[in-house]
């Protein structure tokens, strides 16, 4: 159940604050706002989200940088290198 | 009784009858903080944005699992709808906790990660992951009746009487929902942050809080299971989101209630003493800085008349956690 790393999403776009804003300032003039309206505020932000995932999957996967390991080699003994030839 | 430090002040002063971890936090931090807070009961006139984010955030999402989740919710599994009430539920309180704003006000608050369209592209996020069709994540239990367990409290005795009326102080507690899975109950609280490195999750095993929420609510859920803590952090380009379950033995609720109740008797002998010492250290500029920062820094008989123009006398209650107004202020 536990998320081992933060879940992180983009921030809102100028088209979101916009939509919102306009939520807001409705009600602040107390105008009746429908539930089919908030639902399209809410169509619009997973809208964008949507898009955003798939942009993110369709990108080029990120190559990780060469950089010289401190680990060092295990040395193989005889008896291990046996062994391993005889799984082959 | 006249308190020494506030005598000039002219409030009402009250011991609480039930305290929360809240309450304790503010005392360990500073007894002057808790005096002011809790005793005298002042509450900053002016709106803090931060705290208004996690308020209208909570109040959301609580509407959001009594629609989705409730038995007898007309919007019961419909993600959309429920996530619409949601939405109109933050868009209430923005507008009545922060009101009628200048276009330059709004832009300011919009340039803060906990701005309002932020917080509602936050609902969606929070859905997306804790998806609430996973049948591996925790949901909220509902009960025989259909009801949702959504802020859900508590009161338990303690071993210190109140200074005034005799009686057990009550410790309270309060979480924003009870999950379930597989058959047992969790406690979840969610905290909503402005940074989530990679020790967030490391920083709620002692926290007194958890360990008072496992003896207060396990003391009525026997198959309570343990505690779980969801992260929220806001920031200016991206929301974070990770859950993390808190451990609590048998052992530290005994260290815990013993020091708890020491703490009390702490409080207790503050008021007989009629001293709520200052800390005058760290805790008066941590964070945004104390609350109560402008009458520490004038002279005793000069904090009344600073005092009123920016505060009001508001008691809260930790059962419902709401402010309610603690009489005519004088």
């Amino acid at each position: 159940m536990s998320t081992e790393a933060p879940v992180e999403f983009p921030r809102i776009s100028t088209e979101i604050t916009v939509n919102i804003n306009d939520l807001r300032l409705r009600a602040l003039r107390g105008e009746e706002i429908s539930l089919d309206e908030y639902r399209a505020g809410i169509l619009k932000i997973r809208e964008l989200f949507g898009q955003r995932v798939a942009a993110k999957q369709q990108a080029a996967p990120k190559t990780r940088a060469v950089t010289k390991s401190k680990a060092k080699p295990k040395a193989l003994s005889a008896a291990d290198a046996d062994d391993l030839l005889k799984g082959l | 009784m006249a308190l020494r430090p506030i005598d000039t002040m002219n409030y009402d002063a009250s011991f609480p009858e039930v305290v929360s971890s809240s309450t304790l936090g503010a005392y360990q931090s500073c007894p002057r903080q808790f005096m002011y807070s809790h005793v005298l009961n002042l509450k900053p006139k002016a709106t803090n944005i931060h705290l208004n984010a996690g308020g209208a955030l909570a109040s959301a999402l609580n509407v959001f699992r009594h629609s989705f989740y409730g038995a007898h919710s007309p919007y019961k599994g419909d993600i959309e709808s429920s996530l619409a009430l949601a939405l109109q539920d933050l868009i209430a309180y923005f507008t009545s906790h922060v009101g009628d704003i200048s276009p330059s006000e709004w832009d300011t608050l919009n340039a803060l990660p906990k701005g309002l369209p932020n917080l509602a592209v936050c609902l969606v996020a929070y859905v997306e992951t804790f998806n609430p069709f996973d049948p591996h994540a925790l949901h909220p239990y509902v009960d025989e009746d259909g009801k949702v367990w959504a802020e859900q409290n508590f009161a338990i005795p303690t071993q210190v009487l109140h200074p005034e009326t005799n009686q057990p102080l009550l410790y309270s507690g309060r979480t924003d929902w009870i999950g379930q899975h597989n058959g047992y109950l969790y406690v979840m609280d969610e905290k909503t942050t402005a940074q989530m490195g990679a020790k967030w999750s490391s920083q709620w095993a002692l926290r007194g809080q958890f360990i008072g929420y496992t003896l207060g609510f396990g003391a009525s859920m026997p198959n309570l299971a343990g505690t779980w803590v969801r992260g929220i952090c806001l920031l200016k380009d991206t929301i974070k989101m990770q859950e993390h379950p808190v451990g609590v033995g048998q052992w530290l609720i005994r260290e815990w209630w013993e020091d708890m109740n020491y703490l009390l008797e702490d409080m207790v002998r503050d008021w007989k003493r009629s001293h709520f010492r200052a800390d005058r250290n760290k805790s008066c500029t941590g964070y945004s800085g104390c609350t109560f920062l402008t009458l520490c820094t004038k002279p005793a008989e000069h904090r009344e008349s600073f005092s009123k123009p920016v505060f009001d006398v508001l008691k809260y209650d930790p059962m419902t956690g709401e402010d309610a107004p603690a009489g005519d202020q004088p």
